[in-house]
């Protein structure tokens, strides 16, 4: 090519002027449309393309329409200028010696599609290989599995409830080794949800932290089509999880809603008592890991594959409706009860055993529910109510009458009026004539007196009309129809048999007050066999059973039926289970009924006994009333009460007054499968005749050698002893072909009022949720010690001149040397 | 898909990546003397010694708190301590720094002083110069973090090694791969011909191969081993940290490099380097709730201290990281070689 050519050619690849000023102004245009449509999308505010264009429509100068133009008139510059560059590209890419350039441009365009591609797809389609020694951050394949063949098509729903409230749950102060589980196993939940949310769409894993902002909205978007789940959440007390049938479509209609709820507590378990002495005593956080794989993720799986299963039933056997879950005297309800146990998901039936209070004497068999024995007491109720409604409102009729005589009218001859009065009320006036004077003050008088019988009326009229709803509430027909099984037996198995554990508790002797008769407990015949049959049926049992013993001088109804143990206990005994004829007395006891001997006045002041004894092995207590000689296993259910109370420390601390003892005897000298006893009083001993005089002092004294209790459970010794058992029963043969063989679970503690109250103690609801659960068999929800995890600490301490070592060596030593290797280097360049 | 097509893709896989690989290393060893000059040009450097310096106070002092975790009293303790030293936000605010102090000369400083058109006139390829310049610099990478290794046992809990006289096959091999390791070491250190040079590198791959796959056996199959070094904790989570390092470092001094590349000035390039890793770096320090929103997902998917707090501190590797570090790196070189090959034609 020729010089000339070559300018030529160069001339054509640079641009025209007009083109270059053009290209600018494109450009210039382009960028203020960008800003335009910034600004423009600041004052529309658009949630949707819609209000873009609608924006053009508002109302002329206000700023959505000011916001539309500009978006608008921006975009079209914008538009402009990208074709302007589309055609520059073109021309750019069209001359000869640009194609290598565009060549490139294509290339690294196709480069940078392809690592936006495969990091999109790996976006959708992650793998993690978990290589830890223990497979931490994997699900067992097992119940991967399971969880994957859940409906694809439902969602259910899993929430991670955080009241920041775990281990310290139990306990009003919780301390740094709370705080520091607490931590750990919100750590550890999330790492479960994590896992979890990989299983597929069918599980929706949502956190709900009380403290983050905008909880409420949250919690209402997450539960707007499940009402019983954030009734559920609403009610917990501590961090928990949460897993519900309801997603986030709207169910179908009737379809029902189900609510599992667990706490962290049963993922992992604080041992704070471990933790104080781990490491040397130096101290560390101990965390119990539950289920069988010790990380809690068996416990969760199951909650989710259980999660449509019908929730147990706990049948209370109580024998007023006062001492019923619904009942509300404070000192004789099982509220709190009803509530713990509603709460952990089960469902809670009332029988009352005895009717007939009202009628004097001693009450007879019945076997009523709830709602049975409630409109008996309203019928009794609304009787009394309609008499004193109808005697209030003759007596207001008679007053009115009066008022109305008395009052001055409009006009009257006033003479003759009060002499008319005077005759009329002779009777009330004693011979007197009535005055003007005295007209008015007993006018003003009856007045006031109409006031209130008007205010009484009310009263009684509205507390008749409560007593009419609450009666019209029940299903009376129902109710009705109940009422005319007359055969006790029938009606209490009937009763029972939607039940799947039975709770009797016999509420005698309360920390406090008189007591209640023992033997208005004795259940007859027919209403032990019902009790039997259920046993039978292979259904758990558990009792709490008061003491029997009554005060020597305690006046007796006519037909009182005889003292001590009824058939129920004897029923007891066939199982092996024997609930002791004395009281369980302690040095407090003691202390008080002096006190109140010295100070009458006194009576009533609470007594502090001391707590049962949750540690101590029993068999290293020892006794006569030891099953059997040889060493058992523990039993699960106090291993499971032992780690609660090694999580609380302390604060872990039940005190029951007046125990009686409990122990077991194996039928037939059988090996128990594990040590029967459940619960271990403090030191006490064991008293016939628990009731103070002013003869007899309640101290303990030794038995006399010839005592005939001596060698058996009954001795009278100090120390500790069993005030609970639970056990797994053989049914004996002699209860016939039904049940024989059979192994049915059975707890009893000798005291009915370990559960009365409108509230538990947090410590009692674990006792009473760890043994219901046990009784029904579940097992894995029993806390468990045999997975501890802990933090991992080096065998130095911070005083070892090997620790300093290695902070000095490695804060200072490898720096200073690579410095020195440094400088040794510059010292080299400079040499010459 | 059918047995024998999955067998026939991967081996087709295999043979396309062995080609590769051997083009590769043919390549890198043409340009080892480059490598040489720029794995040398750092040890005369002051500035890698700051960088090293910086470094090791930084991981020291984060080793001292993770030192005391472990031995500390009372509920305090950490469960993984790569974790409480890498998932730290002061360690990745001085990382941020390094890549870009190790990268910004490579190409910047030929380009101010004039000497990039001295080395294009080398007999290599434009690729051959990024990928020598790129190793040696990813060689500094991995020395910087050697002397780390010297917090392992006492990260790990390890307790005095047990040796013992167990000669199989297994042992024999994993020996006989490191001994050849050692020869082909020793040989590269003498000026030799390059037949030499062939025999010391192969020596020193199929060393290293007969090392890993004899090791790997060794410790798997035969009961009693050479030596054992008991630990008290798991070794996986130190093992695949010291993976995403690398992975993690790769990226960012690819990114670096290709800054390098088009820039002039030095600073200018470390700068405009921290700028862009800020943005991988910085999201991490937001922490969002793990509620495993689309929001968290998109975060923790660019968010390299995230990748080393949920999986790589704690024993896992999750594909997802390992795919962007790796994409990115490979991205970035190929930007890096198209930029030097665009001064031909600008």
């Amino acid at each position: 090519m020729k010089p000339a050519d070559r300018a030529s050619a160069s001339d054509l690849r640079k641009p025209s002027l007009l083109w270059s000023r053009l290209h600018f102004v494109l450009r210039f245009l382009g960028l203020t449309g960008a800003l335009a449509c910034f600004a423009g999308l600041v004052l529309v505010e658009p949630r949707a393309w819609q209000d873009c264009l609608d924006a053009l429509s508002a109302p002329p100068g206000t700023p959505v329409h000011v916001g539309g133009c500009l978006l608008a008139g921006g975009a079209a510059a914008v538009l402009l200028a990208l074709l302007a560059e589309v055609v520059a590209v073109l021309r750019v890419a069209a001359g000869r010696r640009s194609a290598f350039g565009f060549n490139a441009v294509v290339q690294v365009a196709l480069a940078a599609v392809l690592l936006a591609g495969v990091n999109w797809w790996s976006f959708g389609h992650s793998l993690r290989l978990d290589t830890t020694r223990e497979g931490l951050f994997t699900l067992p394949a097992e119940l991967r599995r399971q969880l994957g063949s859940l409906d694809r098509d439902s969602e259910t729903t899993v929430v991670v409830y955080q009241r920041h409230k775990t281990f310290g749950a139990l306990t009003d102060k919780p301390d740094r080794f709370d705080y520091a589980a607490e931590r750990k196993v919100v750590e550890k939940v999330k790492d479960l949800v994590a896992l979890l949310r990989e299983v597929g769409p069918q599980l929706h894993v949502e956190v709900l932290d009380v403290e983050e902002e905008g909880y409420d909205d949250k919690l209402h978007e997450l539960t707007a089509h499940a009402p019983e789940l954030r009734k559920a959440i609403e009610g917990a007390a501590e961090n928990s999880i949460f897993i519900s049938n309801r997603g986030r479509k709207a169910p179908a209609k009737d379809s029902p809603e189900y609510v599992q709820q667990m706490s962290f507590n049963e993922l992992y378990q604080l041992d704070k008592v471990q933790s104080q002495q781990d490491n040397g005593g130096r101290g560390n956080l101990v965390l119990l890991g539950q289920g069988a794989d010790g990380r809690g993720v068996g416990p969760f799986v199951r909650r989710i594959l259980n999660l449509e299963q019908r929730k147990p039933r706990v049948g209370v056997l109580v024998i007023h409706q006062l001492l019923t879950t619904r009942g509300e005297e404070a000192s004789l309800t099982l509220a709190g009860l009803r509530k713990a146990l509603t709460l952990h998901g089960f469902e809670v039936k009332d029988v009352v055993l005895k009717k007939g209070w009202d009628r004097g004497g001693f009450p007879e068999a019945a076997a009523d529910t709830f709602e049975e024995s409630r409109l008996e007491e309203l019928e009794g109720e609304l009787a009394d109510l309609e008499d004193s409604v109808k005697e209030l409102q003759t007596e207001r009729k008679a007053v009115a009458a009066e008022v109305a005589d008395l009052a001055p009218r409009p006009g009257e001859d006033q003479v003759k009026q009060l002499e008319e009065l005077s005759k009329k009320y002779r009777a009330q006036l004693g011979g007197r004539k009535l005055t003007e004077n005295l007209r008015a003050q007993v006018l003003a008088l009856r007045q006031r007196e109409l006031k209130l019988v008007d205010e009484e009326l009310a009263a009684r009229t509205k507390e008749r009309d409560a007593k009419r709803h609450e009666r019209d509430r029940l299903d009376v027909d129902r109710i009705s129809e109940a009422r005319r099984m007359t055969d006790v037996q029938s009606k209490l198995a009937y009763a029972l048999a939607d039940c799947d554990l039975l709770f009797v508790p016999r509420l005698t002797r309360m920390s406090e007050g008189d007591p209640i008769l023992p033997r208005l407990y004795r259940l007859d015949r027919p209403q032990v066999d019902a009790i039997r049959d259920f046993l039978e049926a292979g259904k758990p049992l558990f009792a709490c059973f008061g003491p029997i013993n009554e005060a020597p001088n305690r006046r007796m109804p006519p037909g009182a039926p005889p003292a001590g143990p009824d058939a129920l206990e004897n029923l007891l005994g066939d199982l092996g289970i024997r609930m002791g004829r004395q009281t369980l007395l302690t040095a407090a006891d003691s202390k008080a009924f002096s006190e109140r001997r010295l100070n009458p006045l006194l009576g009533g002041t609470a007594v502090e006994v001391p707590p049962l004894d949750f540690s101590s092995d029993p068999e290293a207590i020892g006794g006569s009333w030891r099953a059997t000689q040889v060493h058992l296993p523990p039993s699960p259910l106090r291993e499971g009460l032992r780690v609660t109370a090694r999580s609380v420390g302390k604060a872990f601390d039940v005190r029951l007054r007046f125990p009686r003892p409990v122990w077991y005897e194996s039928p037939g000298g059988k090996r128990p499968a594990f040590d029967p006893v459940l619960l271990l009083s403090p030191v006490s001993w064991n008293e016939e005749q628990p009731f103070p005089s002013e003869q007899r002092r309640l101290r303990y004294t030794p038995p006399a050698p010839d005592d005939p209790n001596n060698g058996t459970p009954n001795a009278r010794r100090r120390g500790q002893f069993p005030v609970g058992v639970a056990v797994e029963a053989t049914l004996p043969a002699s209860w016939g072909k039904a049940g024989a063989g059979k192994t049915v679970r059975v707890a009893a503690v000798g005291q009915g009022g370990l559960f009365v109250g409108g509230e538990l103690p947090p410590p009692r609801e674990r006792l009473l949720l760890q043994t219901v659960n046990w009784l029904l068999g579940r097992d894995d929800y029993l806390p468990r010690a045999d997975e501890p995890w802990r933090y991992p600490r080096l065998a130095l301490a911070p005083e070892d001149s090997e620790h300093r070592l290695w902070l000095w060596g490695t804060r200072l030593g490898l720096p200073v040397l690579f410095a020195y290797l440094g400088f040794v280097v510059l010292l080299f360049r400079r040499l010459r | 898909m059918e047995p024998w097509l999955t067998v026939a893709l991967l081996a087709v896989v295999a043979v396309v990546a062995a080609v590769l690989a051997a083009v590769l290393a043919a390549g890198m060893f043409q340009a080892r003397s480059l490598i040489r000059r720029e794995l040398a040009a750092y040890f005369v450097s002051p500035i890698a010694y700051v960088v090293l310096v910086v470094f090791l106070v930084v991981t020291g002092h984060l080793f001292a708190q993770t030192f005391n975790l472990l031995t500390t009293t009372g509920p305090k303790g950490t469960e993984w301590p790569m974790q409480t030293m890498f998932a730290d936000e002061r360690f990745w605010l001085v990382f941020l720094f390094i890549p870009p102090l190790l990268t910004m000369r490579l190409f910047a400083e030929e380009r101010s002083s004039g000497t990039l058109e001295m080395l294009m006139t080398a007999p290599l390829r434009d690729w051959q110069v990024v990928l020598g310049k790129y190793l040696a610099c990813l060689a500094f990478y991995v020395l910087l973090w050697l002397p780390t290794l010297v917090y392992l046992p006492a990260l790990q809990g390890a307790k005095t090694p047990i040796v013992a006289a167990a000669w199989t096959p297994w042992s024999i091999t994993m020996l006989g791969g490191l001994g050849a390791i050692v020869v082909g070491l020793l040989l590269l250190v003498p000026r030799l011909g390059t037949s030499w040079r062939v025999v010391s590198l192969a020596l020193i791959v199929l060393g290293g191969a007969a090392a890993a796959v004899g090791g790997a056996l060794h410790y798997t199959l035969d009961e009693t081993h050479l030596i054992e070094i008991p630990v008290l904790l798991d070794p996986a989570p130190a093992l695949t940290t010291y993976l995403g390092m690398f992975l993690a470092g790769a990226m960012f001094l690819a990114l670096g490099l290709l800054i390098s590349s088009r820039v002039r000035d030095q600073m200018v390039a470390a700068l405009i380097a921290l700028a862009l890793s800020l943005v991988l770096i910085v999201a991490g320090f937001w922490r969002p709730e793990q509620d495993g929103g689309r929001l968290y997902q998109l975060v923790y998917f660019f968010s390299v201290p995230l990748h080393f707090d949920r999986a790589f501190s704690r024993g896992v590797i999750d594909t997802r990281p390992v795919i962007l570090y790796a994409s990115t790196t490979l991205f970035c070189l190929f930007l890096t070689v198209r930029s030097l090959e665009s001064r031909r034609w600008q």
